[in-house]
């Protein structure tokens, strides 16, 4: 005998369920109604009809869209799609995949040779476009702009624009997934400052957004980012705990020079090694001829800073050096060995933050004196 | 020949088929019959009321122990060996006629009264001119014939309606699909299994009740279709990637010959 004549029969209640809030989401969202409706991006947007749906707002990277009707479907500034997008088969005439958009950038709006054009003629674009206008399309251009653009000028002009004029939740995606992706080390820098001035908007996305690059290519800058913005605590106790177990040592070494430059510019001189010029590393052994070598490196730059604030006040030196003097005041002790003393003990403070110095033992003896 | 038959048709509501062997009145071979229908099903959630229904489907089939006879199958569209067309053209011509022209056609006589009021009006060296006008057309009639349940290669059949409206009815009432004709050598298994097979993309849902006027985006229309879809798939008989099985039927007869003696 039939279960029953009706079809719902075969439907459980949380299919049912399921059904009744894909329809009543408030989210036209595409990622958030497929998790909405407990489908996997990996398995089950095979061989579908998605023809004219909208990937707007969407990181649809890692998704398998094989065979799939996608005639037509759009996306705009903030779709996230790449190589892990999976298309094979996949019908993408008139969509967002055909245009190319993320990979190509917008060059079915921006001709090629549109980005080697002189500055002039790109600036001039840029300010005919006024805020009134600003659309995605306009955005995009700009990223691309910014992107491929062989004027650094015109770069750095492009992603002020957009700075200025896209919302702070589209600048962090911006940032992060189009920028900082890069493989452009003026980009990236240039991007990392761009968000570090977003820090007084949204503390908690601008530290994320840099946390996570923590691993990427551009972990030196991510750090240097962090170390600058984050407040003394255990937030940049972890901080310095994470980055001392970085594998790249430059990235280690470029964490260490901003923590000590933030400490000021006492610290931020005898923290490296005055032969090589190198930063101590994390766990570096500092012996005690290290630390005469620092001493001596202390006193020339107290001299120079006595001859530049002396005789040179108004103007630069030789070497167009500014010193402040903060050295002269950190250190001041008369005689050498007290001196030595002031350099441990800074470099003993500095070591407090978790950086694992192994500094001469004897030198804590002069300490105790 | 004893025909043993064995129909599935786990989501019968929207789809149902059943097949019917029977002896040919040729020998080693069998003609199969096929009844199938499609149903357009609601499921209610209440406030709402989500119609399924099918664009189009297939028929595939897997004969054993013999092959499918290629001049008798259901629905074969046969191109004709030549097309005659029929044109109606209806001529036209629009000329103009300078006055001079005119006049000078009326004096030699080869232009009759054009319109006498062209001598009449004409002044000096002033030309005017006359225009007549008739309109050119072609008419053409081309002739299509639907065929619901076409034969493919392949051994398949494709089921669609005119104008990609959704499938709904009987397309096959015991009607013969094939004919089915034993191999040489006379095989331990003869029959055929034939299969009802809807493309994921050939799935399609309406909204036919919304009391709650819920606005349904495409995005989320595409993905209640494809929820439906998984759905459906797993209750049906079989899927793959691409299309889902809704009715299955295997027909067939074992030898009575026993070979070993």
């Amino acid at each position: 005998m039939k279960d029953s004549f009706f079809l719902e029969s075969n439907f459980s209640h949380s299919d049912l369920d399921r059904m009744r809030g894909l329809i009543e989401s408030s989210s036209s969202n595409f990622v958030e109604l497929v998790n909405l409706a407990g489908l996997n991006p990996h398995t089950d947007l095979r061989y579908l009809d998605l023809a004219g749906v909208s990937f707007d707002d969407c990181d649809i990277r890692g998704f398998d869209f094989t065979g799939t009707n996608l005639i037509g479907a759009k996306g705009n500034i903030r779709t996230l799609w790449d190589n892990s997008t999976i298309l094979h088969e996949a019908q993408i005439d008139d969509s967002i995949f055909q245009r190319g958009d993320q990979e190509e950038g917008v060059s079915s709006v921006l001709p090629e040779g549109f980005f080697r054009q002189h500055w002039v003629d790109l600036a001039l674009w840029l300010n005919s476009n006024s805020v009134e206008k600003f659309t995605d399309e306009y955005a995009s251009q700009l990223v691309e702009i910014t992107l491929k653009s062989d004027d650094q000028y015109v770069r750095k002009s492009a992603m002020e624009t957009l700075s200025r004029n896209v919302s702070i939740e589209t600048l962090f995606s911006i940032i992060e997934n189009r920028f900082i992706t890069t493989d452009d080390k003026f980009l990236a820098k240039a991007a990392f400052q761009l968000l570090g001035s977003l820090y007084a908007d949204n503390i908690q996305e601008t530290l994320a957004v840099a946390t996570r690059q923590l691993r990427g290519p551009w972990a030196a800058f991510a750090a240097e980012l962090l170390v600058q913005k984050l407040p003394y605590g255990n937030q940049l106790k972890y901080l310095i705990e994470l980055m001392s177990r970085h594998e790249d040592i430059l990235v280690r070494r470029s964490f260490i020079a901003k923590l000590a430059e933030r400490q000021g510019e006492a610290t931020e001189l005898i923290v490296r090694n005055p032969l090589s010029g190198d930063v101590f590393d994390f766990h570096s052994f500092i012996r005690k001829t290290d630390l005469e070598n620092l001493t001596r490196v202390v006193i020339r730059r107290r001299q120079f800073e006595k001859e530049f604030l002396e005789n040179n006040k108004f103007g630069r030196n030789f070497y167009d050096q500014v010193y402040t003097g903060a050295v002269s005041k950190e250190f001041y002790a008369k005689n050498t060995k007290h001196l030595e003393m002031q350099i441990f003990n800074r470099l003993d403070a500095f070591n407090k933050f978790g950086l694992g110095y192994k500094l001469p033992i004897f030198a804590t003896a002069h300490l105790e004196l | 020949m004893k025909f043993n038959e064995k129909t599935e048709n786990p989501l019968g509501q929207l789809v149902e088929m059943s097949t019917r062997t029977v002896e040919s009145n040729i020998e080693m071979a069998a003609d199969i019959f096929v009844t199938l229908c499609f149903g357009v099903e609601d499921i209610e959630l209440e406030e709402y009321t989500v119609s399924i229904k099918f664009r189009r489907a297939y028929l595939t089939t897997e004969p054993n122990g013999g092959r499918i006879d290629p001049n008798l199958k259901h629905g074969i569209r046969k191109h004709p060996e030549r097309i005659a067309r029929e044109t109606e053209i209806e001529k036209s011509t629009k000329t103009t006629v300078s006055n001079n022209s005119a006049r000078e056609a009326i004096v030699s006589g080869k232009f009759s009264p054009i319109d006498q009021s062209i001598e009449a009006s004409r002044k000096g060296k002033k030309e005017t001119s006359e225009v007549a006008e008739v309109q050119l057309s072609e008419r053409n009639t081309d002739f299509f014939e639907h065929i619901p349940v076409e034969a493919q290669g392949n051994d398949r059949w494709i089921i669609c309606n005119e104008k990609d409206i959704s499938l709904s009815g009987y397309y096959l009432n015991n009607d013969r699909l094939c004919r089915i004709i034993m191999d040489n050598g006379r095989p331990n298994r003869f029959g055929i299994s034939i299969a009802v097979e809807i493309k994921r993309q050939d799935i399609a849902i309406e909204i036919t009740k919304n009391t709650r006027w819920f606005p349904l985006v495409p995005n989320k229309e595409k993905l209640l279709n494809a929820l439906i879809g998984q759905r459906l798939a797993s209750i049906a008989h079989g899927r793959n990637d691409r299309a889902i099985t809704f009715a299955k039927s295997d027909t067939f007869v074992n030898s009575e010959v026993d070979h070993e003696g």
